[in-house]
């Protein structure tokens, strides 16, 4: 039987900017350069949407105005339930800055105003007046490895109690929070602030990504070294800078 | 006469001077100091003059010139500030430069470029008589945050010039937001639906209303999100064009030539930059030549004689057949030049390839951010990659480039990483297929020195 990943991008219209599309093109990349079948649909804010047949989730970068007009339209079709059901069955969700920031329980504003989020994942997101922006490097402990990319936002994600973060920031600003605590992983969630887009030059984080899908999916599930000089290059350009 | 002005006016000039004997490129510096010395100088010299302020994402640089030679067209010689100095204190030594020692401009008029963010606070000093905002995209995301905040940085500084003639893109959904709740008189420019359909119809782009949040329809598309455009939900749509391209007759690495309607008035005109993103500039700066009452004879003759910036699709003597150098600051402006390079590719003669290099850094005056290179297209252009016959990757995210280059499918055999300037030219130097060069801006002014200095051209403005 041949396998097949189905790929399921949440409202790229408005979510995905600043690159993100290259997150997706890697993973659809990654998984058809293995002989495997990669299938990519969308689906908007207002759908009623079926997350049954996906395996990866993919929720982009946004801006801080788009996630402002998705949040009610995501609350009126009620899709903070279903990514719970689906954060639940084990589907990998990929998420990077707003879209990340749309699965937390709330977003507190610089000024202490909180607004409910979709409660998909435990964390609340707190806004402060200063974005962080900059190249940045994170070490993931599960990985062994660094994950590089760019920072440009404005939200500190509060992790809720035993919550692991994605890693911790070993390059970035003079404004990282204080515990160095980046990004979220959560049963088979993936969530970051990094930029850049993060995927194609973190070949291994966007394998991980794709074994954990295929693994849930197909139990037994080898993924087979592919020839990546510049994604390396790339990689480790950012690790020396 | 003001003592304070007289002494910020010496200032400036004094460490202007100094700044170039030190071979110290100092435009900003000194007009730092004389706004310290003479906080009100920039209103008090302009006062009086005939000023167009041009700004917005793409363009600026190429608009300004097209400007700068209506005036001269006209018979007046305008200031300008083309050491490329575009915030509040560059503008500033200009003005400064421009000015006698007691303190009043010798020039009648001026052509300024400004950074959209400097538009808060250099708007309500200069209070021109015409702005040209030719079209706002994402950009420096790191810098500006998004595009809308863009367009309100321009907002805020003309609700402080309210007499100010304000030239909008027709086309932009984007700069559309700027005559949002403005008192001021707004003109608008853009492409009719003949000149839009010129290279085939392209894809409705996905932007949304940001007054109701409905997706905008299009009834067509020239490029990227520019095009005719209507908000189903709210009724926000493109407005009359003053200054309107109706037809795009030809495009060929001389120029263009276009059909152009000034106020009804239809005229046949040259454009004498290549790519249709410079005849979306002459339509702009035809409309903001119009809104200060320069004639529309004037106005084509001038957009038929300008002479580009550099860096601006500027010809470089490098290689057996010259080189063509194309500054590219954001996904939009690198792919006009990626249609101007498929257009080229198709017309080569049977057998012929071309060489390309391009120049990515993340310094500031580039964006850090280098993520955009993912929202090209670029992947429509990797069907050319027969035409190729090297691609060169430099600057300071050479790897960035061309990992992405992998995934738009361009063999990477084709391609190498040269990170030394120095090296490079001279490889580029021996090259002997029709070459260009597609740096980001501090790319292209560094690699641009190390030409000149191989190549013995003008390496900085003169004057």
């Amino acid at each position: 039987m041949d396998k097949i990943i189905n790929i399921t991008e949440l409202a790229p219209g408005r979510l995905s900017s600043g690159g993100d599309r290259g997150n997706t093109l890697c993973l659809i990349k990654r998984i058809r350069d293995r002989g495997i079948e990669a299938v990519y649909k969308v689906v908007e804010a207002e759908e009623d949407a079926d997350f049954s047949s996906s395996d990866i989730i993919i929720l982009g970068g946004g801006s801080e105005k788009a996630r402002g007009e998705l949040l009610p339209l995501l609350k009126a079709s009620g899709m903070g339930e279903k990514l719970r059901v689906a954060v639940m069955a084990g589907t990998v969700i990929f998420a990077v800055g707003a879209g990340f920031e749309l699965l937390g329980e709330s977003i507190i504003s610089p000024e202490g105003e909180k607004t409910s989020a979709l409660s998909v994942l435990p964390f609340d997101t707190k806004e402060e007046k200063n974005r962080m922006t900059g190249n940045g490097v994170v070490f993931s402990e599960e990985l062994g490895e660094s994950i590089v990319g760019f920072f440009n936002h404005a939200g500190r994600s509060i992790l809720h109690g035993g919550v692991a973060p994605l890693g911790l920031i070993t390059e970035g600003s003079e404004l990282m929070p204080e515990d160095k605590r980046e990004g979220l992983r959560f049963k088979n969630a993936f969530c970051t602030y990094l930029r850049g887009p993060v995927l194609p030059k973190n070949p291994a984080l966007a394998d991980l990504i794709i074994k954990t899908a295929g693994e849930r999916k197909y139990g037994a599930f080898t993924l087979e070294p592919l020839k990546d000089d510049e994604e390396n290059n790339a990689h480790n350009a950012l690790l020396r800078w | 006469m003001s003592i304070r002005l007289s002494l910020a006016v010496t200032a400036c000039k004094i460490l202007s001077k100094t700044a170039h004997i030190l071979k110290k490129a100092g435009t900003a510096m000194p007009g730092r100091f004389a706004l310290r010395i003479a906080p009100d100088m920039l209103s008090r010299l302009s006062k009086g003059m005939e000023i167009v302020v041009i700004t917005g994402t793409n363009g600026k640089t190429s608009a300004c010139r097209m400007m700068e030679e209506c005036f001269l067209a006209a018979g007046k010689e305008p200031l300008t500030n083309k050491s490329g100095a575009n915030l509040l204190k560059g503008i500033a030594t200009d003005f400064g430069l421009d000015a006698t020692l007691l303190g009043r401009a010798k020039s009648s008029c001026a052509v300024i470029e400004c950074d959209e963010a400097a538009c808060k606070t250099v708007l309500p000093m200069l209070k021109p008589k015409a702005l040209l905002v030719t079209n706002i995209f994402e950009d420096q995301t790191d810098r500006f945050g998004d595009m809308y905040k863009t367009a309100e940085f321009i907002r805020e500084g003309i609700l402080g010039s309210p007499e100010t003639i304000v030239c909008l893109n027709a086309d932009d959904p984007v700069s559309r937001l700027i005559a949002e709740g403005i008192p001021n008189r707004v003109l608008n420019f853009g492409f009719g639906e003949r000149a839009a359909s010129f290279g085939g119809e392209k894809p409705a782009p996905e932007l949304y209303c940001r007054k109701c949040g409905a997706r905008y329809n299009y009834d067509y598309v020239s490029y990227g999100t520019l095009g005719s455009f209507s908000c189903p939900s709210c009724g926000d749509r493109s407005p009359e064009r003053v200054s309107e391209v109706k037809e795009i007759f030809s495009l060929s690495d001389s120029g263009s030539e276009v059909c152009l309607s000034l106020g009804g008035d239809e005229r046949k005109a040259h454009i004498n930059l290549p790519a249709v993103y410079n005849i979306y500039n002459a339509a702009g700066v035809a409309c903001a030549a119009m809104a200060v009452g320069i004639e529309n004879s004037l106005i084509v003759k001038a957009l038929g004689s300008f002479k580009g910036s550099f860096g601006r699709m500027e010809k470089l003597p490098l290689g057996e057949k010259g080189a063509l150098m194309c500054l590219v600051k954001n996904a939009t402006g690198f792919d006009r030049v990626l249609d101007y390079l498929s257009s080229a590719a198709d017309e080569l003669p049977e057998g012929e390839r071309l060489t390309l290099c391009f120049l990515l850094n993340d310094k500031p005056g580039d964006g850090r951010d280098v993520s955009w290179i993912w929202d090209t297209a670029l992947e429509a252009f990797g069907a050319k990659s027969d035409k190729i016959e090297k691609i060169y990757f430099s600057g300071l995210r050479p790897y960035d480039l061309a990992l992405r280059f992998k995934y738009a499918g361009f063999p990477m055999e084709k391609t190498e990483v040269q990170k030394d300037y120095d090296a490079l030219c001279s490889e580029l130097e021996q090259c002997r297929t029709s070459l260009f060069l597609i740096p980001t801006y501090s790319g292209m002014m560094d690699f641009r020195s190390v030409i000149a200095s191989h190549c013995n051209i003008a390496e900085y403005w003169e004057g």
